[in-house]
C-alpha cells in the first residue's frame, strides 16, 4: 500500500481497524476525539461498533466485557479520562483479558490543559490502579510509529493476555504525516482459545475472575502475573539509539515526541562538533534498562546523561535505575503543555557540555 | 463597594448594599447569542435581589463551556470535575452550611458522567440549587451526542443522529425518592428564568432548575421554532407555582398545575413538551446537610462525653 498523509489520531483509528478491532468504547475528550469520531464511521465499514460511553468508568468496564468474550477491543482517552479507568485497568490485569488502550496525554493535573505532555508515565507505567499489575506501554514519536505501535499493541495484549497502552500526546495526535498502513483484512481473526466466554456446544463453564479469598490462591494468581510481566520484561523491550556512529560524550534519554525534538537538536549540536547520542525508549513499560545501561556505558570519560521530559521528571525515575548510581544524571523538563523547542534543547546541551569538555 | 480604612473609621458602611457589579467577574467569554449569558444575568440579579455576600456564596461547577460559570462571577467559585460538581457541592454544603451553594453543570456532565452523583444528590436533599444548563449537546468538546440530544439529530459521535430516544432530566429528577423541587425554565425568558431562580433559591432543600440553553454553535435548530413562536411554549400557572406576569403574557399556552401534586407532576414531565415551570415543590422533605449535622458541644458537653467514654474502660 502506498502512503497517504493522514492525522495523528485518525491514522491510530485507521491502525486499530487494519489489526482488527471490531469494538470500540469511549468518551469524548480533547485532544483524541478524532480518534472516536474517525472510528464511528470506519467501524461501522468492517461490521464493527462504535460506542459514545456515558462516562470512561463505563468505557473500560464496556471493553471489559467486549474483551471477555474474545473479540479484539480498545478504547481512547486523554490523561483525566484515563484516571477514571484505573479500577477497570486493574480488574482486566487481574483476569487477564486482552485490550488497548490510547492515551493521548495533555498537561496535568487536574483538569490541567489541552496541550501536550508527557506527565503520564507514572501512571502509565506503574499500573495506575491498585494491586500488583503492569500493563504494556508503548509510546510513539511519529505518526508512521504510532500505527506500528497501534498494531503492536493489539498483537502484545493478545499474546499476553494483559491490557496495552499507546501512549502518546496531543502533538502525535494532532499533526499531519505521511504513513503507510498494513494491508486491509491481513489480520487474522482472534483464534479460538481456553480463557473467554461466549456459548458454545459442549464446551466447559468458564467464568471471569479476579477474586481469589484464599490467599495462598492470590499469592499464586500474583505469582503467575509476575512471571508474565518477568517474560514480557524480557522480550518486548524496544529502543532507538541514534547519533552513536564516531562515540559519544554525552548520551540524551527522551521518549515520544521529546525524543524526535531531541533528535533536531542533536542534529544541530553534532553540526557543531559535539558529541552526543540520543537513547529512545519505545517500550515505556517493559523498560529497556539493559539497552539504557549499556548505551551509558559507551559515553566516553566520565559524560553525563540528560533525560528531557514534558513532565517534572517521571522517566527520571527509570533513568536512575538503569545508571544504578554509576553516572551523573541531568534533567531538563517543561509541564503545562509547554514543549521545548530543539533550540531550546540544544542550548540545554551545550551548555552541559562545557562542564565535560 | 470600595471601603476605605481611616484611624477613626473602618470605612464599611453600616448596611452593606451590594449592586449587580459587585458581583460581575471578568467578561464572559461565552459565543455570542450562547444561552450561558442569560442565566449568568439572572444569576447576578438574583445575589444581588438576595443580597448575597459574595463571601457567602459559593458557585460549584463541573467541565463544560458551562461550567466555566464561576469564573464570571465575583463570588466565590469552584470550577470542579467533569460530571462532580454535586457531590462537591455536597462537600462544600455539609462542611459549611451557612454558606449559599449553587451547582452549575451541562447536560454531559450531569446527565452522562454525573448521572450516579445526580440521582443521589437528589436523595440527600442537600439545601442548594443545582442548575443544568442543558444544550442539548456537550459544547466545549464539538458536538458529540449527549444524553439529551434529541433522536436523529447528528452529532460527531452519531453522524447519522441520535441513536436512542432523548433522556428526560425532569422526568429523572422526579423519579427519585425525595425530590423537593423539580422547575424548567428557558434562557430566552429572562423574567422566568430569574423567578425560577429566586423559587430555587428560597426552597429549602435540593432545587433541581432546568434551564433550555440555546447554543447557537452546534444546536442552534434545536430551540429556534420556541424561541421564534411564543405558542410553541407552555407555562405551567397555580398560585403555588411560579409566577411571571411578563413570560404568562407572552406565552398565553397555560395549564394549570399544582406543583404539591407529585404523580401530576410526574405524568406531566413524561408528556414532554416544552413547558417551563414549577413541577413539583415539597418544601417538607428533611435535608441531609440539616439531620447530619453535629451537634456544637460545648467544653462541658466534651468532658461528660470524655468521661462516660473512660468510664466504660474502667477496671
Ligand atoms: C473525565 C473527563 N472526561 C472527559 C472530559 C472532556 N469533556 C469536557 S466538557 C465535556 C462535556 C461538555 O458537555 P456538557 O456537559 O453538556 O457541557 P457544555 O459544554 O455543553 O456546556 C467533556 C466530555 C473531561 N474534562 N473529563
Ligand atoms: S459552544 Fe455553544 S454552549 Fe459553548 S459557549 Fe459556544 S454557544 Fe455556548
Ligand atoms: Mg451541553
Amino acid at each position: 500500500m502506498s502512503k497517504v498523509l493522514m492525522k495523528g489520531n485518525e491514522a491510530l483509528g485507521e491502525a486499530a481497524v487494519r489489526a482488527g478491532c471490531v469494538h470500540f468504547f469511549g468518551y469524548p475528550i480533547t485532544p483524541q476525539t478524532e480518534v472516536p469520531e474517525y472510528l464511528v464511521k470506519r467501524l461501522r465499514e468492517v461490521g464493527g461498533t462504535f460506542v459514545q460511553a456515558e462516562s470512561e468508568v463505563a468505557s473500560i468496564n464496556m471493553v471489559m466485557g467486549a474483551a471477555g468474550m474474545g473479540v479484539r477491543c480498545m478504547t481512547s482517552s486523554s490523561s483525566p479520562g484515563i484516571s477514571l479507568m484505573a479500577e477497570g485497568m486493574s480488574y482486566i490485569a487481574a483476569c487477564e483479558l486482552p485490550c488497548v488502550v490510547i492515551n493521548m496525554m495533555r498537561a496535568g493535573p487536574g483538569l490541567g490543559g489541552i496541550l501536550p505532555a508527557q506527565s503520564d508515565y507514572f501512571q502509565a507505567t506503574r499500573g495506575h490502579g491498585h494491586g500488583d499489575y503492569q500493563v504494556i506501554v508503548l509510546a510513539p514519536s511519529s505518526v508512521q510509529e504510532a500505527v506500528d505501535l497501534t498494531t503492536l499493541a493489539f498483537e502484545l495484549s493478545e499474546k499476553y493476555r494483559n491490557p496495552a497502552m499507546v501512549c502518546a500526546d496531543g502533538m502525535i495526535g494532532q499533526m499531519m504525516e505521511p504513513v503507510e498502513f498494513p494491508e486491509e483484512g491481513a489480520a487474522t481473526p482472534m483464534p479460538e482459545n481456553d480463557w473467554s466466554l461466549g456459548a458454545r456446544d459442549g464446551r466447559e463453564r468458564r467464568i471471569v475472575n479476579s477474586l481469589y479469598l484464599s490467599p495462598e490462591d492470590l499469592h499464586r494468581h500474583n505469582l503467575k502475573l509476575k512471571a508474565k510481566y518477568d517474560e514480557i520484561a524480557a522480550n518486548e523491550t524496544r529502543q532507538e539509539i541514534y547519533g552513536t556512529d564516531d562515540g559519544y560524550d554525552v548520551l540524551v534519554v527522551a521518549f515520544g515526541t521529546m525524543a524526535r525534538i531531541c533528535k533536531t537538536a542533536i542534529d544541530e549540536v553534532r553540526a557543531e562538533g559535539l558529541r552526543v547520542a540520543l537513547f529512545r525508549p519505545i517500550t515505556l513499560n517493559p523498560y529497556p534498562f539493559g539497552a539504557l545501561r549499556d548505551a551509558m556505558d559507551a559515553i566516553e570519560g566520565d559524560g553525563p546523561v540528560l533525560d528531557i521530559e514534558m513532565s517534572m521528571g517521571q522517566m527520571l525515575y527509570d533513568v536512575k535505575l538503569a545508571a544504578e548510581g554509576s553516572r551523573r544524571i541531568e534533567f531538563y523538563g517543561t509541564a503545562g503543555g509547554v514543549v521545548p523547542s530543539p533550540d531550546e534543547v540544544a542550548e540545554k546541551i551545550r551548555g552541559l557540555m562545557q562542564g565535560v569538555q | 463597594m470600595t471601603a476605605t480604612c481611616t484611624l477613626t473609621d473602618c470605612g464599611a458602611a453600616p448596611d452593606v448594599e451590594y449592586s449587580m457589579d459587585d458581583y460581575a467577574g471578568p467578561v464572559a467569554r461565552w459565543c455570542p447569542g450562547c444561552g450561558d449569558h442569560s442565566v449568568l444575568s439572572a444569576a447576578q440579579r438574583l445575589l444581588a435581589t438576595h443580597q448575597m455576600a459574595p463571601e457567602k456564596t459559593v458557585f460549584v461547577s463541573g467541565i463544560g463551556c458551562s461550567s466555566r460559570f464561576p469564573h464570571y462571577l465575583r463570588t466565590y467559585g469552584f470550577h470542579g470535575i467533569h460530571g462532580r460538581a454535586l457531590p462537591i457541592s455536597t462537600g462544600v454544603k455539609l462542611a459549611r452550611p451557612d454558606l449559599d451553594v449553587f451547582a452549575v453543570m451541562g447536560d454531559g456532565d450531569c446527565c452522562s458522567i454525573g448521572a450516579a452523583h445526580w440521582i443521589h444528590a437528589v436523595r440527600y436533599n442537600v439545601n442548594m440549587v443545582a442548575l443544568l444548563l442543558d444544550n442539548n449537546i456537550y459544547g466545549l468538546t464539538k458536538k458529540q451526542t449527549s444524553p439529551t440530544t434529541p433522536q436523529g439529530f447528528p452529532s460527531n459521535t452519531q453522524p447519522r443522529g441520535s441513536i436512542l430516544p432523548p433522556m428526560n432530566p425532569l422526568s429523572v429528577t422526579l423519579g427519585v425518592t425525595n425530590a423537593s423541587f423539580v422547575a424548567q425554565t428557558a434562557d430566552w425568558a429572562p423574567q422566568h428564568l430569574y423567578a425560577t431562580l429566586d423559587a430555587a433559591y428560597r426552597h429549602r432543600g435540593f432545587a433541581f432548575v432546568r434551564i433550555l440553553q440555546r447554543c447557537p454553535i452546534w444546536t442552534a435548530s434545536l430551540f429556534r421554532d420556541a424561541v421564534q413562536d411564543p405558542a410553541k411554549v407552555e407555562v405551567l400557572v397555580h398560585e403555588k407555582g411560579i409566577h411571571d406576569a411578563t413570560t404568562e403574557a407572552i406565552h398565553t399556552n397555560h395549564l394549570d398545575h399544582d406543583p404539591s401534586d407529585l404523580n401530576a407532576a410526574r405524568a406531566l414531565a413524561e408528556e414532554g413538551g416544552m413547558r417551563l415551570g414549577l413541577f413539583f415543590h415539597d418544601p417538607t422533605n428533611a435535608c441531609y446537610d440539616e439531620t447530619r449535622r453535629v451537634p456544637g458541644y460545648t467544653p462541658e458537653d466534651r468532658i461528660a462525653i470524655l468521661k462516660r467514654e473512660l468510664d466504660r474502660h474502667a477496671v
